[in-house]
């Protein structure tokens, strides 16, 4: 499976490390509401088809990417700087 | 456990000192792989502090007369690797100890987080017509001569091993850098895949 890393090129993805979904926004409040804390920390979609997570190359540039890849077909659609890339709030009614 | 020695210079030379011997292995009367450590090295990782991108090209480009394009190296007595974003891998091979991190504090000032990295890194110098094909080996890159040509450059994992690659010349000659701890386990590797093109260890 090769990952174009933006700043480095076409790479094998033995080179990068996979923390996963991008989905999930850190709640403003430290003592916020324990709901919210709860599903940034443990609750996660599982989706079929299209998915942005977040890797990392650890064997080059080590920067942090957002991946979009297909989950059923490993098909890489877009490879973003996380620096860069808009992170998005889960919908209202998404675990 | 050698001895600790009072040389200033063989402080400098890395872990490699006592492995990286002269000998010759020849297959079918030729040797396909050159291998060398070259004497003491300098290695400064330079990266760019939060919004200072621009000035640290600026004064670069001022000091040694160019900024490396990204995954290229540049420079004659100061070799610039651009390794990665707003991030260089420096390296001289004529200076004092700690003279090449003064040098480039000076020149950046606040515009860079400037490391020594001289006792953390080592560099191993790899020819020879069959270094592309060593390489292969353990590395996922493209090594193609159109694709990584003279001096380009790479953060890439060699044998599981992270390190950074450079090609100074179309002879081929590459130098690697690894971490200190790692160096071992990379010449050995590194020999090991030699042995079917013949190696010489210059010393």
């Amino acid at each position: 499976m090769i990952v174009t890393c933006p700043f480095c090129g076409d790479r094998p993805s033995e080179e990068f490390g996979v923390l996963g979904d991008a989905a999930p926004v850190r709640p403003a409040d430290p003592a916020g509401d324990p709901e919210a804390w709860y599903d940034y920390v443990y609750l996660r979609a599982n989706p079929r088809g299209a998915h942005r997570e977040y890797w990392h190359h650890v064997g080059g540039c080590r920067q942090w990417l957002v991946v979009t890849r297909d989950t059923t077909t490993h098909d890489i659609a877009a490879v973003e700087p996380a620096r860069l890339a808009k992170q998005t709030a889960p919908e209202k009614g998404e675990p | 456990m050698p001895e600790a020695s009072t040389d200033p210079t063989a402080r400098r030379l890395g872990p490699l000192a006592g492995l990286a011997l002269p000998e010759r292995h020849e297959v079918e009367g030729d040797v396909g792989i050159t291998l060398e450590v070259p004497g003491p090295v300098s290695i400064v990782g330079v990266e760019a502090r939060r919004g200072k991108s621009v000035t640290l090209s600026r004064r670069v480009k001022k000091a040694y007369g160019e900024m490396p394009k990204p995954n290229r190296g540049a420079g004659e007595t100061v070799r610039l690797l651009h390794v990665a974003p707003d991030t260089l891998l420096c390296l001289a091979e004529d200076r004092a100890e700690g003279a090449l991190h003064a040098e480039l504090r000076e020149l950046l000032g606040d515009a860079a987080a400037v490391v020594d990295q001289s006792h953390g890194r080592t560099l191993i110098r790899l020819g020879g017509p069959k270094a592309r094909e060593l390489l292969a080996f353990g590395t996922g890159i493209d090594l193609a001569p159109e694709v990584f040509g003279p001096g380009a450059c790479a953060a890439t994992m060699l044998g599981h091993v992270a390190v950074t690659l450079h090609l100074r010349s179309t002879a081929p000659t590459f130098d690697l850098i690894v971490a200190r701890a790692f160096a071992e386990s990379l010449w050995d590797w590194l020999k090991g895949r030699a042995g079917r093109f013949g190696y010489e260890v210059v010393g």
